[in-house]
């Protein structure tokens, strides 16, 4: 787990010090896979300490996650409907306060 | 830890990576065209209010060098035919500042517009809004009218540019206040039994965009913004002269 | 290592949150300022092209004013420039003929589909496009000219006209189309509704012989 968290860190500075292009096809679908990782990410710290974390369902929690937060703002975009990606960001912000919310009652015991 | 094997161990650290590198770049993408978008956004309206300001004092020019012209006829002819007939064309002409009895109409965009996206016109006072009531009111004998203080007539149509309301040359913006001048119980009635009020009046409940009219005792409507000259020939009967000034030199801002 | 983890953990919450709002917000700002950007653009062209024609028509007057020297000549110039200002609030006015170049519209509707409404945007859009002069079906259009419907066809100011209806506007021709033949613009509209067939045909001279009275005041007083 801290290796993953540690990942992150070092990816994201990777990103900060290359600043690799992203393709302009790509642009308006990445801001959603990363809500979508944030929940699996939170999902994860959450499991962690709940002692049931398996990089397993890490794994596959984040991949599905992204591709399929991606791939609903893609096809909302085709069917010219722009509230699905404030649909998936209120979904995934949702998760994203439930995770939060089960680590703070395990780290302040509440 | 010790339950998951090594292989998706490497691919979690890899994802994680990834999801770092893809947090890092959106947010300095979003950063840059934010920066853009701040950097020439500001500039271009630096410079429309300057080129406005410099037409109304172009205008107040124009209105002076009229004025002066004037009172040398005046002088000249006196209270004789020509500058009385000016006097009453310019009135008829929506071309002096009037007073008046009448109605005044209040529209605004809903609130809800900046949620639903500027691409929805439902939640939004359109050109094709204004230009109907504008009708009705005409129909309903209206002598004079204003949006946001600047006269509609022949000369200065309301019309959209983009997302923005022209009325003539002069961008004005929500919420728009019509003001007629006309008798206030036909204005009034008329307005409220008409196509236009009642479409309004269900868009105001449906989306919640603002209509409201009142009627006044007294108002003054502002002269409009002066044309310059348009040139066109006068026919006379029988056949034509043409005006040696470039025709289309047209006022109105295309 | 489990207080760290958490400890960690939460940071990541806090960070994942922070940034979310921030990727929406820049997006839509983006947009929003994106769009905005080309209304700014078109309206600051328009300002300027109008300012261009005030400071013609300053260096015109002012002319006037310089070139007659002597009182008398002064006064003679004066009163051509309140004849001339006369002659063009009466074309503006509709009260008198006129003719030039311009567009002729000929839009056909069997079916009497065409809605005032429509008409009014036209109205507007030739005005807009510096139409000079304006006739609908023999109707010479002013200030207070509006439309409304009628059985088996339009009323124009109470007086009933039946399509075919044939639009005149004097003005300069490519202005004109070039205002009506945007896309999605009013020549796009009528030709949209059922069974309409709108043309559009620029002329070097459109004759407009139809008046209109002068208007009456009941209610408005020149104010000064």
């Amino acid at each position: 787990m801290s290796l993953i968290v540690l990942a992150l860190v070092v990816g994201a500075l990777i990103g900060l010090l290359v600043q690799p292009a992203v393709p302009a096809a790509l642009a308006p679908y990445l801001p959603m896979a990363i809500v979508a990782a944030m929940d699996a990410l939170l999902g994860a710290a959450r499991a962690r300490l709940e002692g049931s974390f398996s990089e397993r369902t890490f794994v596959l929690s984040l991949a599905t996650n992204a591709a399929f937060a991606a791939a609903l703002v893609w096809t909302g975009d085709r069917l010219g409907i722009g509230e699905f990606s404030t649909a998936v960001v209120v979904v995934f912000s949702l998760r994203i306060f439930q995770n939060l919310a089960a680590i703070r009652r395990r780290i302040l015991g509440g | 830890m010790a339950r998951s094997s090594r292989g998706w161990r490497v691919a979690a650290v890899a994802l994680a990576l990834l999801a770092g590198v893809s947090v890092a770049s959106t947010g300095i993408r979003v950063a840059r065209a934010q920066a853009a978008a701040r950097s020439r956004r500001p500039a271009l309206l630096e410079l429309l209010k300057q080129r406005t300001a410099e037409g109304d004092q172009l205008r107040g020019k124009l209105r002076d060098l009229r004025r002066e012209l004037e009172a040398l006829a005046r002088q000249e002819i006196g209270a004789s035919g020509l500058s009385g007939e000016v006097a009453t064309l310019r009135l008829a002409a929506g071309l002096t500042a009037v007073e008046g009895p009448g109605v005044e109409v209040v529209m605004a965009d809903s609130p809800l517009a900046s949620r639903v996206g500027r691409s929805d016109p439902r939640y939004r006072i359109q050109d094709l809004d204004v230009q109907r009531l504008i009708n009705e009111l005409w129909a309903l004998g209206a002598e004079a009218v204003a949006v946001n203080g600047e006269r509609t007539g022949a000369l200065t149509p309301v019309r959209m540019a983009g997302n923005v309301l022209l009325v003539g040359v002069r961008p004005v913006g929500s919420p728009y206040k019509v003001q007629a001048v006309g008798d206030p119980e036909r204005l009034y009635s008329g307005l409220l039994a008409s196509e236009v009020g009642k479409d309004l009046r269900s868009w105001s409940s449906l989306y919640g965009i603002r209509f409201e009219v009142r009627k006044a005792r007294s108002m003054s409507l502002p002269a409009p913004s002066e044309p310059s000259s348009r040139s066109r020939e006068g026919l006379e009967p029988g056949g034509g002269r043409r005006s040696p000034g470039a025709v289309g030199g047209g006022w109105g801002g295309g | 290592m489990r207080t760290w983890l958490a400890l960690g953990a939460v940071l990541a919450g806090i960070a994942g949150f922070m940034l979310t709002g921030q990727i929406q917000k820049g997006a839509t700002e983006v947009k929003l300022s994106s769009e905005r950007e080309e209304d700014l653009v078109s309206l600051l062209a328009q300002t300027t092209r109008e300012n261009d024609r005030l400071r013609q028509e300053i260096g015109r007057l002012q002319l006037v004013l310089a070139e007659a020297a002597g009182t008398r000549e002064q006064q003679a110039a004066a009163i051509r420039q309140a004849e001339e200002e006369l002659e063009n609030l009466k074309v503006l006015m509709g009260l008198v003929p006129v003719a030039g170049p311009g567009v002729v519209l000929d839009i056909d509707d069997p079916g009497g589909h065409i809605p005032p409404e429509l008409m009014v945007e036209l109205l507007h859009e030739l005005r807009g496009a510096g139409a000079e002069a304006i006739e609908i079906s023999g109707v010479r259009a002013g200030t207070t000219t509006w439309f409304a419907r009628a059985p088996g066809g339009l009323s124009v100011e109470g007086k009933v006209v039946t399509p075919p209806y044939r639009v005149l506007a004097v003005g300069d021709p490519s202005l004109l189309e070039q205002a009506l033949k945007l896309r999605g613009g009013v020549m796009d509209a009528l030709n949209a509704a059922p069974g309409v067939h709108a043309t559009l045909t620029p002329s070097d001279r459109v004759e407009i012989r139809s008046v209109r009275g002068k208007p009456e005041f009941r209610y408005a007083r020149p104010r000064r």
